[in-house]
Order: structure tokens, then C-alpha cells, then sequence
């Protein structure tokens, strides 16, 4: 997903090989410096990537070696699961209401500090400050302090007469707290609209308010447009880390996904199947499912990318 | 591939100190007198330290033994212990509880122990039930570390102001008329007479028991959705006049001691096991006290049970069986043990040990001890242990009862919804 288009000229740099090998370097080094990363993919992904493959045609628990079971994971995933259609439900609407508002916010707040404000470095550590902690288990916990039924959200309704519910005990509020914390850690989509937003040459502005548009239409017209791959950077990035959230939920239901399953994430029941439930057969089929999920998600944003994504001639 | 000098030299050191480290692991088993037990265990801050120095002791008092001691919370603790296992890297002492037992003894995990006893395991004392408890399938697979007991935890002080004290002859009715007693005066917003524990299992397993049923059989659930339409119904109303906790303050309950709505100020009273007598009030400012559950009828059965409080097993494949039954033997049989752990963890079933560990013994443990002894009196025989999927379906009892506490199901619906789930939770988790 690189925002720049330029590619590396292929003649050039095969002349630097061969020049290199000329000399007796070789290939050997590169190869050497490619190692770390090399062991640390095929040790830490692919390897138990396709181990996780196997087994999801197994009834693998941990305790005994695996049996063969064929297709009947994922059969039962496509047939017999209630609580898979609920968790992929969940995720689901928590990613298509926390990622476009965690977005809008962090373009708005970016929109704000690009006006050059004075202390804008400041500004920015500070705006980009929950998206550091916010995802760590003391925030999960302040979380539940925050919303609980005797909380200091209800303590504040409470000086103007509401009595409030407790936010996240209760299975109708408890997912929207969650996406109200996702919100509050726009800092990185932020951060990344910030460079684009200076990125779009200040003339453009001059040009349309000299012919009378408005900040709104110039807003539409300039803003918008030239900043369409950023958005979709972020758009990409931000909705597979939606699909990926696992802490809040964890921490804030104690890895129930309560309550009643209100905030049963994907992840979560992935996680409850393999190691509440010593199921890690069918949370590895689980797993792939989501894998091909989130591919899906991608392949849609890419191949649609090119009738509303504008880049730089 | 042209390595230089310097790199070469850097790896055949790396590999000679890689092989002296493989050298000394190969050692290590056959010198006898270097053993490393590992000994894993759930448990909380305080107690779990407590056990902790009282194990190195021990170890330190053995040459050549050392002892890896490690602690997890409970929920933690299965989860690394079933990845454990899966590893190749279980520990040698394993903590059992009643509910997994069977899962772990039946896969072969765990080491059948009849002959450690009575050497090193010297603990015939026990007595026949307490030993009794800890085989599947005639096999000695845990040695229960002692006694504990399900009763109603309550906020003494609390209760007194409100001119009200939990009775040791509760029955259903008096118990709702004491809550009753107590909502009348109490002004505390989001406090409660008591939890709501409609969605507590092992509560309503107390009162199937009184009916003469029981929450399982050999293969299956042992009650009907008439039975437990009658539970919810009470609870349900238990909440709807303000005596037990509503659906939005019972919802702060996470299953551990440490967010029970008495220890966090929210209800009088709750469910409690005897051995959190002494955590709960290290927590709290008030005067924590238990009580046995309320009964059908003043005379009936009690349904009350003495539950092994928690296991000690040896891993099937550990190379120390024999250091390992000695250290289960020290946990749970010698009085320098308890003298470190009060009763912390559980009643100490040795009675050589208990009466000895007596005179000693702190006002909170007084109190466990004297509730374990009310619950004695009247209990019943030990309930047949959880079918496999037993986790599971503790999840999908609670969550049934919620739907009742939030409106969105009868009690009816409820209950007969709970049957089916089990229904299926057992029959997917019966081991093949």
C-alpha cells in the first residue's frame, strides 16, 4: 500500500549484482542480511500459519495429538454455529461504526491542527497520545471504571438529573462503548491525514476563494479529492485492525464477550473455542475463516479503489 | 558463501558455548541429587506469595531439590496449562480442580498416584471420602489439599446497622423476608440486600439438591426446565423488588473473589466459598462472616456438600514422581505447611494437622473453620463431578438468567432455552 507510485527501474540495479559479484560478495550477504527477517516470517507466521492450517482439519485440544477429521470444522462453522453468525455479527457492526467515525474524527481534528497553530507539535503528541495507551489493559480497566453503573460518566449525568445506565453491564450499550474507545484513539489515521493535508499545494485554496467558493465546497472540491489515497490508506489499515480488536473486549468482559455476548468479538470466541474450551481444531478453522474475511474486505477496497481514489499525475 | 575471520570465529564460539549448554541439560537429570520440581498453581496476590515462601523453604531444607513455584489467576491458569501440556513443557505438580479432573485424568495427562501411597504420600488419614474424591475410574489422580464450603458471604457490619443478621437456619422464605427487612432501610443507591444469584450454578445446585436432584448424572443433566423455571422465577422476583441486585449492577460480577458485589460494596450478601474468608477481609473494612444457604424446609435435606477445595496431581510424564508426591505430601499433610498457609487454600484434611494448626489461627480463619463445621453438620454426600462442557454450560446459566434480569426472556423461556444449550454443550463435548 505505498502512497508513492514510482517503482525501482529493473536494468540498473542487476548491473549493481553482477558488478557485486564480480568482487566475490555475492549473493551470500544478502542473503545473510535477509536471515533475522527470514527465520523470524517462516518460525513466527508461515510456519504456524500452516500448522494452524492442518489442524483446523483436526479435533486438536491441546491435551491429545491431533485426529484427522476432514471437512467437519468448517462444516459445522457453515451449518450448525449460532454463536459464530453472532460473533462475525458483532465484528461486523463494530467495524462498519467504529472505522468511518475514527476516521471522520481524525481528519476533522487533523483539519484543525493544520491551520498553523501555534504548538502544533505539542498538539499532535497529545491528540496522538490515547492511540499509544489505548489498546493497553489499564486503559481497558479505566474503561470499565468510567462507564460502570456507578461510574464517573453517570456521575457527570447525574449533576443534570439523568440517571444513567451501566454502560457497559448493560448488552445494549456495551458494544458502543467499545467503539466510542476505538474513536478516541484516532491519533495514527490522524497523524498520516496531517501529512496529507500539507501535501495539497496552498494555491488551490487561493485559486477557489478568489473565485468564491466556499470552505465547504473547497472542502468537497480540493480537500477531498486530493486527499483520497490517504483516506484509503487509513481506510484499509484501520478496518483490518478492526476486524483484529481483541483487548477491550477481553479486558472490559473479563474474555466472556459479555454481556450476553454483546461484545463477543471474533477474536474473543476464536480465543474462548481454542483455550476455554481446549477446541483448537475448530479455532483454527475459525481463524482461517476470518483470514479469508479480511481478504475479502481488502480485495474489495482495492479493486474499487481506482473509481474513487485520485493520485498524483 | 565467504564468511571473514572475525564471523567465523564468532559462530564456532557460539556454537561451543550452544553445545556446553546442551552438555549440562543432558547432565542434569542424572546427577540425583540436582532435581527441579516445577509446581504451577492458580491462586491470588497474598496467599499465592505466602505458599510460594513456605515451598522454598521446604526445598531449601532438601539438598540438592529446587523448586520452580509458579501462580496464575484462575482463569489465567488453565489456559497456560492446557498450552503447557501442549508444549512438551508441563509442569511436574499440577493444581487440579473437581470440575477438570475427570477431563485431564481421562486424557491420560495426569499420573495415577496409588503407588506413592503411603510412601512418600503418607495421608490414609484423610479419610475414605476425602480420598475417594480425587479418583476417576477407581484411580487415585488428585490428593485434595482439604475441605471447603459454598455458603452465603455477608457484610456483618452492614447488616447490623439495618438491624438485620444472617441466621444459621436460613430457609427460602426467611431468607427473602431478611432481604426485605433490609431494603426497607437501606438508602444506598446501587446497594443491594443481596447479589443476584439466579445465574450462580453451583447456588442452584444446593437447591436441586434439597429437591433430592442434582445438576448431572453419569451422562447428562440431572433436572428438568420445570426445575429451573422455579429458580429463576425467585430470583427474578428477588430483584424486581429491590432486594437482589438488578441486571446493570449484577452485570459488575466477573466470576472471581475480587469483584463479588459484597467485596465491592454493592450488596450485603453473595455466594462465597469458606476458603475466601481470609482474602475477602484482607479487601474490606467491614466484618466479613459466612453462613450455610437457606434451606427448602427447616428439616429437609440440606443439599450442603464439603467440596475438595483443590487437587494436587503429578504430570504422566514427569521425570520426579517421587520429589513431586514428597512435596504434595509437605502442601498437604505436615503442620510447618499449614503453620505458613492458615487455611488459606482450604481446611487441612489431616485432622492431626487441623487440630494442631487450632490454637493459632487468626479470627478470620476461626471463622471459615467455624462455618465449615455448621456445613459438616448437616451436609450431604459429594455430588458426582461436572460432565465435560460443564465450563461452558456455567457460561450459557449465567447468561440465561441475565436475559431473565434484563426482560428480554421469561423465566420459562429461560429455562427451557438453558435445557437445550446444555443439552447440546454436552453432548458436543462428550469425549469420543
Amino acid at each position: 500500500m505505498s502512497l508513492s507510485t514510482t517503482t525501482a527501474s529493473p536494468d540498473r540495479p542487476s548491473l549493481h549484482v553482477a558488478a557485486r559479484e564480480r568482487h566475490g560478495v555475492g549473493r551470500g550477504a544478502g542473503y545473510l542480511f535477509l536471515l533475522p527477517w527470514f527465520l523470524g516470517f517462516v518460525g513466527l507466521t508461515l510456519g504456524p500459519a500452516l500448522i494452524s492450517l492442518y489442524l483446523s482439519f483436526t479435533n486438536y485440544d491441546l491435551l491429545r495429538p491431533p485426529v484427522w477429521v476432514g471437512l467437519a470444522n468448517y462444516a459445522r462453522i457453515a451449518t450448525g454455529d449460532s454463536k459464530f453468525a453472532h460473533a462475525i455479527h458483532v465484528t461486523l457492526l463494530y467495524v462498519l461504526l467504529a472505522v468511518p467515525l475514527k476516521l471522520s474524527f481524525a481528519l476533522f481534528v487533523a483539519m484543525a491542527l493544520n491551520r498553523g497553530l501555534k504548538g502544533l507539535p505539542l498538539y499532535r503528541a497529545i491528540f496522538y497520545l490515547p492511540s499509544l495507551i489505548g489498546t493497553s489493559v489499564a486503559i481497558a480497566i479505566l474503561w470499565r471504571q468510567l462507564f460502570a453503573v456507578d461510574g464517573l460518566v453517570n456521575g457527570l449525568l447525574r449533576l443534570i438529573g439523568i440517571q444513567g445506565p451501566g454502560w457497559i453491564t448493560n448488552p445494549r450499550y456495551s458494544l458502543y462503548t467499545l467503539i466510542v474507545l476505538a474513536v478516541w484513539q484516532f491519533g495514527s489515521p490522524m497523524i498520516i491525514f496531517l501529512a496529507g493535508l500539507r501535501q495539497i499545494p496552498g494555491d488551490m485554496y487561493e485559486v477557489a476563494s478568489i473565485d468564491g467558493a466556499s470552505r465547504f465546497r473547497q472542502f468537497l472540491k480540493i480537500t477531498l479529492p486530493l486527499l483520497t489515497p490517504v483516506i484509503f490508506f487509513n481506510a484499509v489499515v484501520q478496518t483490518i485492525d478492526a476486524f483484529k480488536a481483541f483487548t477491550p473486549s477481553f479486558i472490559i468482559s473479563n474474555g466472556t464477550g459479555g454481556p450476553l455476548d454483546s461484545t463477543l468479538f471474533y477474536t474473543l470466541y476464536l480465543y474462548q473455542e481454542a483455550f476455554g474450551y481446549l477446541r483448537m481444531g475448530y479455532a483454527s478453522a475459525l481463524a482461517w475463516i476470518l483470514l479469508i474475511i479480511v481478504a475479502a474486505f481488502t480485495t474489495f477496497a482495492f479493486l474499487t479503489s481506482r473509481f474513487w481514489v485520485h493520485y498524483d499525475e | 558463501m565467504s564468511l571473514n575471520p572475525n564471523r567465523r570465529q564468532l559462530l564456532i564460539g557460539t556454537a561451543a558455548s550452544l553445545s556446553a549448554v546442551g552438555l549440562s541439560l543432558a547432565i542434569a537429570p542424572a546427577m540425583a541429587e540436582n532435581v527441579r520440581v516445577r509446581y504451577f498453581f492458580w491462586g491470588g496476590p497474598g496467599r499465592s506469595d505466602r505458599k510460594v515462601a513456605s515451598v522454598q523453604k521446604y526445598a531449601g531444607a532438601i539438598p540438592g531439590l529446587s523448586i520452580d513455584a509458579e501462580w496464575a489467576p484462575w482463569g489465567d491458569y488453565w489456559t497456560r496449562l492446557s498450552t503447557q501440556i501442549a508444549g512438551g513443557n508441563a509442569p511436574d505438580v499440577i493444581q487440579m480442580d473437581y470440575q477438570y479432573i475427570y477431563e485431564y485424568g481421562r486424557r491420560r495427562v495426569l499420573l495415577p498416584l496409588d503407588d506413592l501411597v503411603p510412601k512418600p504420600m503418607d495421608i490414609e488419614a484423610f479419610g475414605d471420602q476425602r480420598l475417594q474424591s480425587g479418583k476417576v475410574d477407581g484411580k487415585l489422580y488428585g490428593i485434595t489439599v482439604g475441605d471447603n464450603a459454598y455458603g452465603i458471604g455477608h457484610d456483618v457490619d452492614a447488616l447490623r446497622a439495618a438491624g438485620c443478621e444472617v441466621p444459621d437456619d436460613l430457609t427460602w422464605d426467611s431468607f427473602r423476608d431478611l432481604c426485605s427487612k433490609f431494603a426497607k432501610v437501606n438508602t444506598k443507591p446501587n446497594y443491594f440486600a443481596t447479589a443476584n444469584l439466579g445465574g450462580d450454578i453451583q447456588a442452584f445446585q444446593i437447591w436441586l439438591r434439597q429437591d433430592g436432584k442434582d445438576l448431572y448424572t453419569t451422562d447428562g443433566l440431572g433436572f428438568a426446565a420445570d426445575d429451573l423455571e422455579a429458580w429463576l422465577t425467585y430470583w427474578q422476583d428477588m430483584s424486581k423488588r429491590g432486594y437482589a441486585a438488578n441486571a446493570d449492577v449484577q452485570g459488575l460480577f466477573q466470576d472471581k473473589m475480587e469483584s463479588s458485589l459484597v467485596v465491592t460494596n454493592h450488596a450485603a450478601m453473595s455466594s462465597h466459598w469458606s476458603n475466601e474468608v481470609n482474602p475477602v477481609s484482607a479487601l474490606v473494612k467491614f466484618k466479613f462472616d459466612m453462613a450455610p444457604f437457606p434451606q427448602r424446609t427447616p428439616t429437609g435435606r440440606s443439599g450442603f456438600y464439603l467440596k475438595p477445595s483443590q487437587f494436587m496431581s503429578i504430570y504422566a510424564k514427569s521425570p520426579y514422581p517421587e520429589q513431586s508426591a514428597a512435596l504434595i505430601n509437605y502442601l498437604t499433610n505436615t503442620l510447618a505447611s499449614a503453620k505458613d498457609q492458615g487455611v488459606d487454600t482450604a481446611i487441612p484434611p489431616s485432622p492431626s494437622v487441623r487440630e494442631a494448626l487450632l490454637p493459632d489461627l487468626s479470627d478470620t480463619s476461626k471463622r471459615s473453620l467455624e462455618f465449615v463445621a455448621k456445613v459438616e453438620q448437616r451436609a450431604d454426600p459429594l455430588p458426582l463431578p461436572p460432565l465435560p462442557g460443564n465450563g461452558e454450560a456455567v457460561k450459557a446459566f449465567e447468561d440465561n438468567n441475565m436475559q431473565v434480569l434484563f426482560g428480554n426472556s421469561s423465566p420459562k423461556d429461560a429455562a427451557s432455552a438453558f435445557i437445550d444449550q446444555a443439552n447440546g454443550i454436552l453432548t458436543r463435548a462428550k469425549p469420543k
